[in-house]
C-alpha cells in the first residue's frame, strides 16, 4: 500500500524518434505536422520536430497502471490531469517518476512528472485512483 | 473575450469506431509497449481515448485554425470504464471553453474541447471515457 509523500523513483522511458513518432501519429490518428515535418515546424516557429503531448501522457500513465496494478483490485482509475508544460524533442529522454501526494479511505492522489534529460521538467500529471 | 466565444457549444459530428485488437497493438507499440499480448479480449491503454480526436480536428477546420499553430496544452480523462478490443466508440466533441491571453510572443487562445467517449458493447451503449482537451493557438 502507498503512503502519503512516498516517493516514486524516475525511471527511464523509450528515447524519442523519428520512427516512434510516425508510429504514434499513425496509431492515435493525430495529422498535425509539427509533429513529423522538421520544415513545417520551423515555419511555425519551433526549433524543430516536436513530440506529441499525448506520448508523454502515455509514458505518464503507463507509470501509473504500474502503481494501480500494485494498488490491487480494490482500486479503480478515476482521473488523470495532465499539463504539457515543456517541448519535447527528438532525441530526448524522458523519464517519469513523482510522489505519492495523499491517501485516504476515498481517494488515492499521486503526482506525477515527465522530466527530460536535463532535468526540465516537461509534463505534470496528477492520477485519482478511488475505491472500487 | 475571444474571437470565438461566440462559437462556444458548436458541435462536431458524431463519429463511429470499431476497437480492434490490431489498432490496440499498433497503439501500444507506438508508445513502447511492443511485445506479445496473450490478454483476451486486449484492454485499451488508458490514452487510447486520444483516437476519438476527429471532432476536434473538424472544429478546427470549421474555426479556421490551421493545425500547425495548435498546441496540445492540458488534457484530462475521467474514466467510468474501460475500452477494450470489440468495442464500438461513439463520439461527438464541442467547444466547452475559450479564453485569451497575452504572452511576450503576442496572443494565445486556449480553447477546451470536450469529449464523452461512449462504448457500445453486446448492444449495450455506456460513457467510457469523459475526454477534456485544452489547446493553445500559438498567435
Amino acid at each position: 500500500m502507498l503512503h502519503k509523500g512516498q516517493e516514486i523513483k524516475h525511471e527511464p522511458c523509450s528515447l524519442i524518434s523519428q520512427d516512434q513518432l510516425k508510429a504514434y501519429a499513425e496509431a492515435s490518428g493525430d495529422p498535425n505536422p509539427i509533429h513529423l515535418d522538421e520544415e513545417v515546424a520551423k515555419k511555425h516557429g519551433l526549433p524543430g520536430v516536436i513530440a506529441h503531448g499525448m506520448l508523454s501522457m502515455a509514458f505518464l500513465t503507463s507509470r501509473a497502471q504500474a502503481i494501480g496494478r500494485d494498488l490491487g483490485a480494490g482500486w479503480k482509475w478515476d482521473t488523470v490531469q495532465t499539463r504539457f508544460k515543456n517541448m519535447t524533442f527528438l532525441g530526448d529522454q524522458i523519464s517519469v517518476g513523482g510522489s505519492v501526494r495523499d491517501v485516504t479511505d476515498a481517494e488515492i492522489t499521486v503526482d506525477l512528472q515527465c522530466k527530460n534529460q536535463r532535468g526540465e521538467i516537461t509534463t505534470t500529471g496528477v492520477v485519482r485512483f478511488k475505491p472500487v | 473575450m475571444s474571437v470565438y466565444t461566440d462559437l462556444l457549444g458548436q458541435a462536431s459530428s458524431e463519429f463511429k469506431d470499431q476497437v480492434s485488437r490490431q489498432k490496440i497493438e499498433a497503439f501500444l507499440k507506438a508508445i513502447g509497449h511492443g511485445g506479445s499480448n496473450s490478454e483476451v479480449p486486449l484492454i485499451a491503454p488508458p490514452t487510447f481515448a486520444t483516437t476519438c480526436r476527429k471532432g476536434e480536428f473538424e472544429l478546427f477546420t470549421k474555426l479556421g485554425i490551421p493545425l500547425a499553430r495548435v498546441l496540445h496544452a492540458e488534457q484530462e480523462y475521467h474514466y467510468k470504464t474501460e475500452i477494450r478490443e470489440g468495442d464500438e466508440l461513439r463520439y461527438q466533441t464541442k467547444l466547452g471553453h475559450c479564453a485569451e491571453k497575452k504572452a511576450p510572443s503576442g496572443a494565445l487562445t486556449f480553447l477546451r474541447f470536450d469529449t464523452p467517449v461512449r462504448i457500445v458493447r453486446e448492444g449495450v451503449e455506456q460513457v467510457a471515457v469523459e475526454s477534456r482537451t485544452t489547446i493553445v493557438v500559438r498567435g
